[in-house]
């Protein structure tokens, strides 16, 4: 091999972004796990503990992702090094590093009470544990997984297939890591058996292994055809190849056993009596350092300076809207070559409800219809009214909703240009002349369908806007964070801050950040739809069961999701001809029984069903409004679904519409980020979706009612029935809006 | 195996570890967020199965199909040139790879949707960037029939080409290509049955001693 050859060997490396971010968070965990440990227990997990345990993980990925796992297909001796890797090095590293307790106190506190807790103390499952743990089975298992997937049939599969090669990579670790703990008994395990009995335990292993090396190396026939067929890349033929594999076996697998057979031997023989565990002493260096660096990344986190940020995502979002109603009107008037067909549909939608469930409601925060509140103010003076009583709710935007979601369809505007150049200047002026005319932020409160779509899905996100101190804010009489002061205004839709709760109607504006002067209001992680299921009522908004209109925004958002998405598919498109009913007229037929007729009736009769097991009477409306609210996390997951996967389809996109504006050529075969792995995402998407709703639900029902599995029942019903169609309609031919391909 | 915390000598550490404050971490849900949505790879072309070898003027030429056996919908095929006289890779080459059906295909059930969208040609162009494996000039093509395909591979200027004929199977069914993530929701509620059915279990009282 020249030396070109080699660096491009070198070089081969594989990006395996799911394997990355186990392995990152398995490191995370078990460090932020050891760091508690190392302040507490010093003796117990000293920095050699952490050292061992991230150089399995390091020994993991560089078996999984380096050249070995690219020249596995090509060479035996290679794919022979990265199993001993899997099998010798990485299952005892990781287990010298005692990872049990570091990782139960790695994860959430909640997580592992709540949820591993039972589990942990489960009789059945720590029979199952200890059978599995036997010196026995575990020696076993490990010889018969050994033996079983080196042959040809097993060993051809694996070769054959990324899904099976996965498998086999699966079994190598964990029963290594089964024939591991014997020999390293990782600590809190105790030591019930003698401990002599590993030397003939590890000697056993040692001789299949040998017996198996020497079959490799002295079989006079190439046993695998694959490498038989493979070209070659070194001088080595391929039964040399096999012969080679049989000694890189041999040789570093016997010395794998032999050294720890060899330690625990003289360990035996010059065992005097156990000396007593010695005295806790203080936290080596290494663990002050890595607690420091720690608690100075956890500090930095939420002291982003998103206050002094907002103005210029803001103007920027201006710019680009200005940019896109400018290409919209005066354009070419086909949606992948416009900035107006390209922008707003695939990639501002794709990337707000992305950060909505990695971070926030970001979208609200840098919204450039907010910067016309001011200016409107100006204009119209400072003599303002009040919002009208009768609107002050959710219908108003629901009926908006409603509308957008028909006319999106009915009308195409998704290819229409020039309807989408309209709709923001239409937007702009409805948000100037509003909140021109009337109080506080009415415009974002009681209209703006954008707005609400975000209140709902937000309450799925990993943030929400809050107090640090209750304390703070009782000793408070100044109120600012809703009242504003002389140099802040206050929040303008009325959230007072003590009494909110999740994130319905808050803009993540930020004021009351800035007005409160106690520096007492933040953006805090939380719980995500942990707010559905809080019965409290909350400032502005009341409880859930008092608010129908609510209901009916999460119903129309969570409906509009699928019904938004079926629109693009290929079988509800071929309806409309099938029925003789023209484009139009099939849209508002469709929406009118998505939109409406199946969310009332399928919502009644489950709030009919429900209201018997309640534990007071309420009304069916009320007892509806309660557990509507459940169904928000499930539409959530469709919009991701649908949103994720235009944005990654037509990911390219926009280079050759802003090459155009910009007056270079424009070369319109862009690529895409579309692979057969992004319909696992979309279900997984719906999967979390799915399965927040059920437990939303669930807990709603526990608050509710003494029979909570029960009065859930007909919402979980509901909810399986709508995941079904989504994956349904996730499977289905779909449209590729916002691309030049049809 | 005993999971219980040490008792002798370490009386300190369970008090300790119940004392932990109940602390919620910046990192670990973002993390496992991040670590959910990156689950799904994104393919690179890592070889698969050898699907033809023949010499061609002075070099070898390999291709290698993925997943094997082929089957309609997104594939990847790779191809490595080598010197015939001395096997050394060649890596200088501009190689395009054209996959068509030989008879009438069959309209085909079922490809993932975002394949639906032709990215490329029938004529692909096979790179290194897209191979895992370096040596490998790999693309990837969307076939969107079975049965048997005539293959094309063109590399360098001199017009040198490989013809050669593979057997496309028909397509997975969408169940058994994603029965990972349906089967997800079942087993997570079965598990959280379970949990609470376990939560609920009576506490053993202490016998004294």
């Amino acid at each position: 091999m020249n030396s070109d050859a080699a660096a491009a060997a070198f070089a081969s490396w594989k990006f395996e972004p799911g394997l990355v971010a186990g392995l990152l968070l398995a490191a995370i965990l078990y460090a932020r796990g050891w760091q508690r440990l190392q302040s507490r227990a010093p003796h117990r997990f000293p920095p050699w503990r952490l050292g061992c345990f991230l150089g399995g993980i390091v020994t993991i990925f560089f078996a999984l992702t380096s050249p070995l796992d690219a020249f596995a297909n090509f060479l035996l001796s290679i794919h022979m090094v990265q199993h001993l890797l899997l099998t010798m090095v990485a299952p005892p590293l990781l287990l010298l590093g005692a990872p049990w307790l570091p990782i139960l106190l790695g994860l959430p506190r909640r997580l592992t009470a709540d949820v591993l807790g039972p589990f942990l103390t489960w009789a059945p499952l720590r029979a199952a544990a200890a059978f599995l743990t036997h010196p026995v089975t575990a020696w076993l298992l490990f010889a018969i997984s050994n033996v079983a997937w080196h042959t040809p049939p097993l060993y051809e599969l694996a070769l054959h297939s990324t899904g099976w090669h996965r498998v086999e990579h699966g079994f190598f670790l964990g029963t290594a890591l089964l024939f591991w703990w014997n020999v390293i008994l990782p600590w809190p395990t105790h030591q019930t058996r003698p401990r002599w009995i590993v030397i003939p335990y590890l000697l056993l292993a040692d001789f299949q292994n040998t017996a198996l090396a020497a079959f490799f190396s002295f079989y006079d026939r190439v046993l695998y055809p694959t490498y038989a067929a493979a070209p070659r890349v070194t001088d080595l033929n391929a039964l040399s190849d096999q012969a080679a594999a049989g000694a890189i076996m041999w040789v570093p697998g016997s010395i794998a056993f032999l050294i720890p057979c060899g330690f625990i031997a003289v360990q035996f023989l010059s065992r005097k009596k156990t000396p007593p565990p010695p005295p806790p002493r203080r936290a080596a260096a290494s663990g002050i350092l890595f607690a420091f660096l720690i608690s100075k990344f956890k500090s930095a986190l939420p002291r982003l300076p998103l206050t002094k940020l907002r103005r210029p995502l803001q103007f920027a979002l201006l710019l680009l809207a200005a940019l896109v109603v400018w290409d919209g009107f005066t354009g070419p008037q086909v949606s992948a070559m416009n900035a107006a067909g390209v922008l707003p549909w695939t990639h501002w939608r794709g990337l707000t409800v992305l950060a909505l469930v990695f971070a926030g409601n970001l979208f609200c925060l840098s919204c450039p219809f907010m910067l016309v509140r001011d200016t409107a103010r100006r204009i119209f003076g400072s003599r303002q009214l009040p919002w009208p009583h009768f609107l002050r709710n959710k219908w108003l935007p629901v009926a908006l909703i409603a509308i957008y979601l028909w006319a999106y369809e009915g009308f195409s505007l998704w290819d229409r240009p020039w309807a989408t150049a309209a709709l923001i200047v239409g937007y702009f002026a409805a948000a100037t002349l509003i909140d021109g005319l009337f109080k506080g932020a009415s415009f974002c409160k009681y209209v703006c369908p954008i707005g609400q779509f975000h209140f709902v899905q937000s309450l799925a996100s990993p943030s929400e806007i809050r107090i640090r101190e209750p304390d703070v804010c009782r000793t408070c009489r100044t109120f600012d964070c809703i009242k504003g002061n002389a140099t802040r205004r206050g929040c303008e839709l009325q959230l007072f801050q003590p009494k909110k709760s999740g994130n319905m109607d808050c803009t993540f504006c930020l004021d009351c950040v800035s007005a409160c002067p106690h520096d007492n209001v933040a953006l805090q992680r939380t719980l995500p739809a942990s707010d559905l299921w809080n019965p409290a009522p909350r400032s502005s908004i009341g409880r859930w069961e008092s608010r129908p209109d609510l209901a009916a925004l999460v119903l129309v958002l969570t409906f509009g999701a699928f019904a938004n998405a079926a629109g693009m598919i290929t079988p509800i498109q071929s309806l409309a001809p099938a029925l003789g009913l023209s484009h139009l007229a099939f849209t508002t037929l469709f929406i009118a029984i998505s939109l409406v007729f199946l969310p009332l009736s399928t919502t009644f009769a489950a709030a009919s069903l429900t209201r018997p097991h309640e534990r007071t009477r309420a009304s069916v409306l009320r007892t509806l409004a309660a557990y509507a609210i459940s169904l928000a996390p499930l539409g959530f997951g469709m919009w991701l679904a649908h949103f994720v996967f235009h944005l990654l389809t037509a990911s390219h996109t926009p280079i050759p519409v802003f090459q155009r504006l910009f007056g270079l050529e424009p070369d319109w075969t862009v690529a895409s980020w579309a692979w057969p792995g992004l319909l696992g995402i979309e279900l997984l998407f719906l999967d979390a979706g799915f399965l927040l709703t059920l437990y939303a639900a669930w807990r709603i029902a526990k608050n509710r009612s003494p029979r909570p599995l029960r009065a859930a029942l007909p919402w979980a019903a509901l909810a399986a029935a709508l995941y079904v169609a989504g994956t349904w309609i996730i499977f289905q031919p779909m449209q590729m809006r916002g691309t030049l391909t049809p | 195996m005993n999971f219980a915390l040490p008792i002798d000598g370490e009386r300190r550490l369970p008090a300790c570890l119940a004392g932990l404050r109940a602390q919620r971490s910046p990192i670990a849900f973002p993390a496992f967020l991040l670590s959910l949505f990156l689950v799904p790879q994104i393919a690179f072309a890592d070889g698969g199965a050898v699907l033809a070898q023949e010499v061609v003027g002075a070099c070898r030429v390999t291709l290698f199909g993925s997943p094997a056996p082929l089957r309609a919908g997104p594939a990847d095929l790779s191809v490595m040139l080598q010197d015939a006289a001395t096997g050394a890779p060649i890596l200088d080459r501009s190689v395009t790879i054209q996959i068509q059906a030989a008879a009438n295909p069959g309209s085909e059930a079922w490809v993932p949707p975002c394949c639906s969208m032709k990215t490329t040609t029938d004529a692909a162009s096979a790179t290194h960037a897209g191979a895992q494996n370096k040596l490998l000039y790999a693309a990837n093509v969307l076939l969107s029939s079975s049965g048997p395909h005539e293959v094309t591979i063109r590399f360098g200027d001199g017009g040198e080409s490989l013809h050669t004929q593979v057997a496309i199977q028909p397509p997975a069914p969408p169940l058994a290509a994603y029965w990972a993530f349906l089967a997800a929701p079942p087993l997570l509620i079965a598990g959280f049955a379970l949990n609470q059915r376990l939560r609920r279990r009576p506490v053993p009282s202490r016998k004294r001693e």
